[in-house]
Formats: structure tokens, C-alpha cells, sequence
């Protein structure tokens, strides 16, 4: 663009120095310093139009420099002209109005560097025409802005050589070309000319974040753009193959030969050992005779889209059992409470020993209903507290000193491996302390339950953007059946009376609500693995 | 103790408040039952009350609503009687005006002690400001 514009500046002061000179020797010296911007003007104009269409990739050093022999050529027999006459010959003055113009007669070299210049203008106008007319209303606008700006100096030129119009003979071309850089500008200001480059539609395919694919009818891979290389961990190298010999691609060709037709579907992918969840659509592509080309498939990564919904689905249901149990609890308190005061007031009578003894049996009794409506309070309270930055390591060792000595009666013997450099995380300490106590009370309560005795190891690490809490046990471990239904609320392998079934599915709604995950790992026999990720304060 | 001393009870089950009234009648305070909030509201601009007992959870009007506009007009101790394990109800009771709270089922004994402790105070503050 600035090489277009100095040529077209040096061409203008060559004919405005030509206009003001009234010698042949001088007209015809400006006019030689003028050649030096025409000739360069049709290279400069060819790679402005390679470059403003991203072609310029075609555009090497050693082309460019092929490109200019010809004008280049032209202007050292410009400069030599007296002693060959290639360019023009028998030059006067003549004096038309108030101009004082040169007269010339064109010599041989001039019409071939003239077609040449041509030849590379309106190549550089195909090119533009090519890439700019394809049915985007703003990049129409473009191309014809850029179009007429180019064409008006040509008109104009064409004119001037060859003496179409009876006007005096000088080139006016320079004039014209300020006019074209006037509509240039005004096309920079009013169609973002320089904004929106056809190139970006190239760019969108490569960079935008899904992956893209398209096959051929013969499933051959045609392209793939970065995001889907990414996914596969491929190279560009695949792309050209059959699909058949591509192993990492084989997921997809399966769901294209069941979706012909185009669909959606959701295509779990396990690429760089982590499985995640994608959104596969295909599409036919057709050509404009409708005639199908082959498929185009988008990957979108919905593995977080899709863990979010589910822990929403998770989190609504357990408010939902939250104000159940709630309501439930508070219903139950008032008439436990009016029990307890009751009783109490009967033992204040004279009553016999043995009635007393009765009436305390139904105060205790009472009363241990009413702890049991208290805990369900508890449970169901998900009351988001402060969030603060926190040490797991120490919430973890604070939660053990409350189990010391249970676990020492209970011959349950804990292990801490935690790490030494433990990022923080965000979070309620006193709702991650009843997410830990929860899983060691039920892991004691599991290992005490089956061998009497039992070893529990705590182990913290940082995992990525997470820190992960990890709690291995060695008691009996957890049915396969049962994983999967460990967080819902109310399930239970406990005995009646000894666990509500909510433990765990408050410390899923916990630790979801810090943005982190929870699960549970188990071989029967050796023993159940909780894990906690939380995600680290950044 | 002040047989003057007059406590009103609010709840809007008939077996709480008798077990309350017996319990506070045991220590000799003068004892009035409202079963919701307007009727509370209309024995203290009938009776001289020199302290409520407030349920939280009352159809209708309940315990934060009956407080509000018990402390529009009136200076007298307020015990809000909350479940246990609330508590959000606790710090909300004392924000919007209440003087202390107990926990349902509550002790007897804590009862009693936690009455005569805000009578004993509003007592002493009403002295001094009438040595003022």
C-alpha cells in the first residue's frame, strides 16, 4: 500500500515538474523522473492486491524481482533513450491552450512495458474480484470500491495513449490516481476496508475453537483445522488420507457411517488420557448442483457445558430435599419439644420411683428424636458462609484432632501425606471441614465395621489448577452398583438409625458449590478412595 | 419473686403455650398467652407486659414481622424461641431487635435463667432512668 502510494506520488511531481517546465529538455527530464513512479505503480498495485486478499503467501522475493525486470528495463531505455530511440522518438514542444506539452511518438519497448503494466493491473483486479465477490454484502462493497479506484486511472491512461478524446495530449493519469486514493480512503473509512479482510474467513476456520473436519465421498480427511488436529493429537500430515488408516480418527468415521444424513451426536473422545465430551454434528456439503462433495464435522468440546448441568441438576434436587427435610424437621421439633417440657414437669410431682424412671426413659427418648430433627437441620442447611482463602492441609489436620480420640479407641490409625508447597483454595473452611469429617467418620465407620481396626490415608497434591484431597481406606470397599448412587440423597448401606443418607450428598452440594468435584474410586476388597478437587485461588 | 412482672407468650400451638405458662407460673411471673401475632399485638396496647416470649415460626404474621412491629412501639425485653440448629434465625432475631433467644427444646432451668437475667436488666435500666 505505502509502495503504491510513493510511486503514484513520484509519477504525480514528475508530471506536475513537467507541467511547469517550458523546455523540451526539461519536460522531457521530469517526464523521465515520472516513469521512474508509472513503472513502478502496476507492481506495486499487483502486490497490494496479493496482499489485501492474504495470496500474498505466492508473492516470494525472487518473484518480485522477476516481476520488475520489465519496468525496470523500461526505465533504463527511458534514460537512454537519445541514443536508441526504443521508448519514443522525434519529441517537440507543443503549446496547446495555456499548457506547453511534449509531443512524442511512442517507440517499440514503450507499447511492451504499456501491456505489461496493463497485464499486471488487471491481473491484480481479477484477483481481487475473485476474492471479494462471493456474496458478502461487505465485501462486495469493498471490491467495488477498490475496483472503480483502479479502473479510473486505467480508463484514463488508455485514453491519454492512444488519443481517443480530442484533448490536449497530456497524461492526466497521475490526477486520476489521486482521485482513486481519494475513493480508497473514503472506502477505509465508510467499509472497514482494511478491517474486515477476506482472509478472516481462513482464519475463522483455523482458530475458531471447535474442530473442524470435512471428508470427501470416498472419506477421504480434505481438512482439518487447528482445534481438530488438538484433539486428535495429530499433525497437519493427516490431512489427504483416508479415513480408515487415520486410528485416532476412527470414533468419528463410526458416527459418520451411522449419520450419513447429518445429525448430532455426543462423542465421548479420550485424546491426551483425559476423557472429555464432545458435540459431533455432520453435515453434507453439496455443491450448487446439489450434488453432496462429502461431510463437514464439527467437534465442540461440551465436557464443562455438560458437567455444569448436571451439577445444577444435582444442586436443584438437593435444595429441593434440603427444604423437604427442613420442613419435615422443623415440624417434627415443636411437638418433641412440648414432650421433653412435659415429662419434665411430671418428674417435678411427687411421683413413685418407678413412674419416674418411665418418664425419664420418654424425656430421653425425646429427646433423642429431636437430636435426630436437629441433624437433618444440619444437613439440610446449605447456607453459602464467607469464602476466604484456606490452607486444606490445615483444615485437614483441625478435622482430625476432632476424631483423635474416637480413632484411638477404635484402633483407626490416619496417615497424612500432605504436600509442602499446597496452593490455596477459595472456599467456607467450616463447610469443607464437614466435608472432610464426613468422609473420615464414614471411612472409620466402614473399616471399624469390618476388621475392628483400620488405617486411613490423607493425601493433598496439587493437580493442575486444582488441589486434590485424596482419601484411601482399607476397609471393605464399595459395591461397583453402589458408586454411582453413593451422592444421592437418602441412599444409605448403613443400618436403620445409624446414617440419614444425606452425609455425602451434602458434600457433593458443597463441594460443587466451590466449584470443585468429588467421586469415589473402589476395587471390593481393597478398600474405597474419596477424592475432593477444588479448584486453586488464583 | 415480682408477682408485678407479667410475660407474654407468643406461639401458635396450644400445647407450647400451656407447657410455657406452667413453667413460667412455677416461678411466679403473671403469664398471658397470644396464639399469633395481632393478638399479641393487642394485649400490649391492652395490658401492662413486662416481657415477650416470641415464637419464629407462626402462621400468618410470624415471629420477625410481630417483633418489627412490636419495637415500633413498645421498649420491653423480646426472647425469641428458635429450632435448633438455626442459626440464621438466632443472628436475624437479634438484628431486627430482640434481646436474646432460646432453642427449642430448650431446658427449663436455661429458661428460667435467660427470663429473669433480661427482666432483671430491663429492671435495673428503668431505675436508672427514672434516677435520672
Amino acid at each position: 500500500m505505502l509502495a503504491l502510494a510513493a510511486a503514484t506520488f513520484i509519477w504525480t511531481l514528475g508530471f506536475y515538474l513537467e507541467a511547469n517546465s517550458y523546455t523540451l529538455e526539461g519536460q522531457l527530464f521530469f517526464n523521465n523522473i515520472g516513469y521512474v513512479g508509472s513503472m513502478s505503480v502496476s507492481v506495486a498495485w499487483l502486490v497490494f492486491s496479493l496482499n489485501y486478499t492474504s495470496d500474498y503467501s505466492w508473492m516470494t522475493g525472487r518473484k518480485l524481482i522477476l516481476l520488475c525486470v520489465v519496468p525496470l528495463t523500461s526505465l533504463i531505455l527511458v534514460w537512454t533513450n537519445e541514443w536508441h530511440h526504443l521508448m519514443w522518438y522525434d519529441a517537440h514542444l507543443a503549446t496547446t491552450g495555456s499548457f506547453t506539452v511534449t509531443v512524442k511518438t511512442y517507440g517499440i519497448f514503450f507499447w511492451i512495458a504499456l501491456a505489461y503494466n496493463y497485464t499486471l493491473i488487471v491481473t491484480g483486479v481479477f484477483i481481487l474480484i475473485r476474492r471479494l465477490f462471493v456474496g458478502i454484502p461487505l465485501y462486495t462493497r469493498q471490491g467495488i470500491s477498490l475496483v472503480v479506484a483502479i479502473s479510473l486511472p486505467l480508463i484514463w491512461n488508455i485514453i491519454f495513449v492512444f488519443d481517443l478524446l480530442p484533448l490536449p495530449r497530456k497524461d492526466l493519469t497521475p490526477v486520476t490516481f489521486a482521485i482513486s486514493g481519494l475513493i480508497i480512503i473514503i472506502g477505509v473509512m465508510r467499509l472497514q476496508l482494511f478491517r474486515a479482510i477476506p482472509f478472516v474467513r481462513e482464519l475463522i476456520v483455523q482458530q475458531v475453537s471447535s474442530g473442524v473436519l470435512a471428508f470427501n465421498n470416498d472419506g477421504r480427511l480434505l481438512e482439518a483445522n487447528q482445534a481438530a488436529l488438538r484433539i486428535f493429537g495429530e499433525s497437519k500430515g493427516i490431512i489427504g488420507k483416508p479415513l480408515e488408516q487415520l486410528l485416532s480418527l476412527s470414533p468419528v468415521l463410526k458416527n459418520l457411517r451411522s449419520n450419513v444424513e447429518g445429525g448430532t451426536v455426543q462423542l465421548p473422545l479420550a485424546t491426551s488420557g483425559e476423557e472429555r465430551l464432545y458435540e459431533m454434528e455432520t453435515t453434507p456439503m453439496r455443491d450448487r448442483h446439489d450434488r453432496q462433495l462429502g461431510w463437514l464435522v464439527i467437534l465442540r468440546d461440551i465436557t464443562e457445558v455438560k458437567r455444569m448441568q448436571e451439577q445444577l441438576v444435582a444442586q436443584d434436587r438437593l435444595a429441593s430435599i434440603g427444604e423437604f427435610t427442613a420442613g419435615i424437621a422443623h415440624e417434627l421439633n415443636n411437638p418433641l419439644s412440648n414432650i421433653i417440657g412435659f415429662s419434665e414437669l411430671l418428674r417435678k410431682r411427687e411421683v413413685s420411683s418407678d413412674i419416674k424412671a418411665d418418664l425419664d426413659i420418654v424425656s430421653k427418648e425425646a429427646e433423642r428424636a429431636a437430636r435426630i430433627a436437629d441433624n437433618l437441620l444440619i444437613f439440610s442447611r446449605n447456607e453459602q458462609g464467607d469464602k476466604l482463602p484456606i490452607d486444606v492441609n490445615k483444615i485437614l489436620r483441625k478435622t482430625l484432632e476432632l476424631r483423635a480420640y474416637e480413632q484411638k479407641t477404635n484402633n483407626v490409625q490416619t496417615i497424612f501425606r500432605l504436600s509442602n508447597d499446597l496452593p490455596e483454595v477459595i472456599g467456607d473452611a467450616i463447610q469443607l471441614q464437614q466435608v472432610f469429617l464426613n468422609i473420615i467418620v464414614n471411612a472409620e465407620f466402614f473399616m471399624i465395621e469390618a476388621h475392628g481396626k483400620g488405617t486411613l490415608t490423607i493425601v493433598t497434591e496439587q493437580a493442575d489448577e486444582h488441589v486434590k484431597i485424596i482419601f484411601k481406606d482399607d476397609g471393605p470397599g464399595i459395591p461397583q452398583e453402589n458408586i454411582s448412587r453413593l451422592f444421592n440423597p437418602f441412599f444409605t448401606t448403613k443400618e436403620v438409625g445409624k446414617g440419614t443418607g444425606l452425609g455425602l450428598s451434602i458434600c457433593y452440594g458443597i463441594v460443587t458449590g466451590h466449584g470443585g468435584r468429588i467421586w469415589a474410586d473402589s476395587k471390593p476388597g481393597e478398600g474405597a478412595t474419596f477424592i475432593v478437587e477444588l479448584p486453586i485461588n488464583k | 419473686m415480682d408477682l408485678n412482672q407479667t410475660i407474654l407468650v407468643v406461639d401458635d400451638e396450644q400445647f407450647t403455650l400451656q407447657l410455657l405458662k406452667r413453667i413460667l407460673e412455677g416461678d411466679n411471673y403473671k403469664v398471658l398467652t397470644a396464639t399469633s401475632g395481632d393478638e399479641a399485638l393487642k394485649i400490649l396496647s391492652s395490658s401492662e407486659v413486662h416481657m415477650v416470649l416470641l415464637d419464629i415460626r407462626m402462621p400468618g404474621m410470624n415471629g420477625y414481622e410481630t417483633l418489627e412491629r412490636i419495637r415500633e412501639k413498645w421498649n420491653i425485653p423480646v426472647i425469641m424461641a428458635t429450632a435448633v440448629g438455626e442459626v440464621s434465625s438466632s443472628v436475624k432475631s437479634l438484628t431486627l431487635g430482640a434481646d436474646d433467644y432460646i432453642r427449642k427444646p430448650f431446658s427449663q432451668q436455661i429458661l428460667l435463667s435467660r427470663v429473669r437475667a433480661k427482666l432483671r436488666r430491663a429492671g435495673s435500666y428503668n431505675n436508672q432512668n427514672e434516677l435520672n
